[in-house]
């Protein structure tokens, strides 16, 4: 571990996980991450893969327009549980 | 170029070594992991893509590698091991089977797991502290002010249940930042400027030691216990961090400053956080202090015995009398090394 003083961008605020959309999908690659986050902005605010169970939760802060689920389902199966 | 990799059974009776399980490899070793445990079970490590996993008796129980960047990796006392990449955090278990994984907002700045819980904590300011319960991977999450833009570490102790993160820069006051799942415990000013480098933690998490480092030092090395008491273990002339071991218990500290050869030792009364001085010792030469400040000093859990890699040598040391009870010849520069006690049968 380095122990110089390190200069970070910290310009992303705490983002609250308030509505969910859930897939059975659980092999979404690093691709499809960057696209999910791409495609939602600052609505994202995280993803989590449960192989076991398979199924992922994606967390969002505000729900999500039609054209935005549309698409997320399409290309990864996400639903509104 | 070639690597062997020799895990070394010392024996404390006799002081005598017997080389188990040793590999060769082509690619270095980056880090070394150990669980926060009493006894600890496993040694993790792993460099930017692999994971290999020992027990305490040397065998390998897993080599995994993985098809992204591993920035850090952390194991608890069942084998069960959390890896930080860039934005996600994965978490295994000791056959090296995905659990759970996560990719959030931001970039993940630290990690650590524990028995029941792991723990993220996020680049982001307020930083976003996200607690894992391994029993069912739901979480909880709050949010905690830091100061600076450093690369603070967070430790939980050996279950999870509770957690440490610091805080200060050269020009903000230091603070150690106790934490349970359901938030802050307790934010303890250490009334010094500077940016704590070192943090271990007792294994129930009650107690933390670190080293706020100002810019033109010295390096004061500190006791901080969750109800806000606090105790100056002493106090270094260097410009860089202080290396800290610590027993089981709590109540035997060692500490050296980065590339220097005096060892101090100090008792801690735990209940009344008193320190005494319980004297120093001299090494031949300079601390290996480049290696990282949590493994350039080690001692046994019970605090018997000091183990300190300095030059050519690592070298175990008795702490009551200060005898060098054992050397074992480095056969590189900076040696990666990390100690398991393993009970007679």
């Amino acid at each position: 571990m380095s122990v110089e003083e390190k200069e970070y961008e910290i310009n992303i605020p705490h983002r609250e996980a308030v509505f969910c959309y859930v897939t059975e999908n659980t092999s979404l690659s690093r691709e499809d991450l960057d696209n999910i986050k791409r495609l939602l902005g600052e609505k994202y605010a995280m993803l989590e893969q449960f192989p076991l169970l398979k199924v992922s939760i994606l967390w969002v802060t505000e729900k999500l327009t039609e054209d935005e689920l549309k698409q997320l389902s399409e290309k990864y199966g996400f639903y509104e549980p | 170029m070639s690597y062997t990799v020799t895990p070394k059974l010392i024996n404390i009776e006799d002081w005598s070594e017997q080389d188990v399980n040793p590999w060769t490899q082509d690619t270095a070793k980056d880090k070394i992991a150990r669980p926060n445990a009493v006894n600890p079970e496993y040694l993790l490590i792993y460099t930017s893509s692999e994971v290999i996993i020992l027990d305490k008796y040397g065998n390998k129980v897993l080599q995994k590698t993985f098809d992204y960047t591993i920035n850090e990796a952390r194991i608890n006392n069942n084998g069960d091991f959390i890896i930080r990449s860039g934005d996600t955090v994965y978490i295994y278990d000791i056959n090296g089977n995905l659990l759970y994984q996560n990719t959030y907002a931001t970039t993940i700045n630290k990690v650590d797991i524990g028995l029941n819980y792991a723990w993220v904590s996020l680049l982001n300011d307020p930083r976003d502290i996200y607690v894992i319960n391994l029993s069912d991977f739901s979480y909880t999450n709050f949010t905690v002010d830091l100061t600076g833009n450093f690369n603070y570490p967070v430790r939980c102790s050996e279950t999870g249940e509770r957690a440490v993160i610091t805080s200060g820069d050269t020009s903000n006051p230091a603070y150690v930042i106790f934490m349970t799942k359901d938030g802050i415990e307790k934010s303890v000013s250490l009334g010094v400027n500077g940016y704590p480098t070192t943090l271990k933690l007792r294994p129930d998490g009650v107690i933390a030691f670190t080293d706020p480092v100002q810019s033109n030092g010295p390096v004061r090395v500190f006791a901080v216990r969750n109800d806000g008491a606090k105790a100056q273990l002493g106090s270094i002339s260097v410009y860089k961090h202080a290396a800290i071991a610590v027993s089981v218990n709590g109540d035997k500290i060692a500490f050296i400053g980065a590339n220097q050869t005096t060892i101090y030792k100090r008792l801690l009364d735990i209940d009344m956080m008193e320190v005494s001085d319980a004297g120093t010792i001299t090494l031949p030469e300079a601390i290996d202090s480049v290696v990282s400040p949590d493994t350039c000093l080690d001692m046994t859990p019970d605090g018997k015995y000091i183990i300190a890699p300095s030059g050519s040598k690592i070298r175990i040391i008795d702490w009551g009398t200060n005898t060098v009870k054992k050397e074992i010849t480095k056969s590189i520069t900076y040696k990666y090394y990390a100690v398991l006690t393993v009970e007679a049968t």
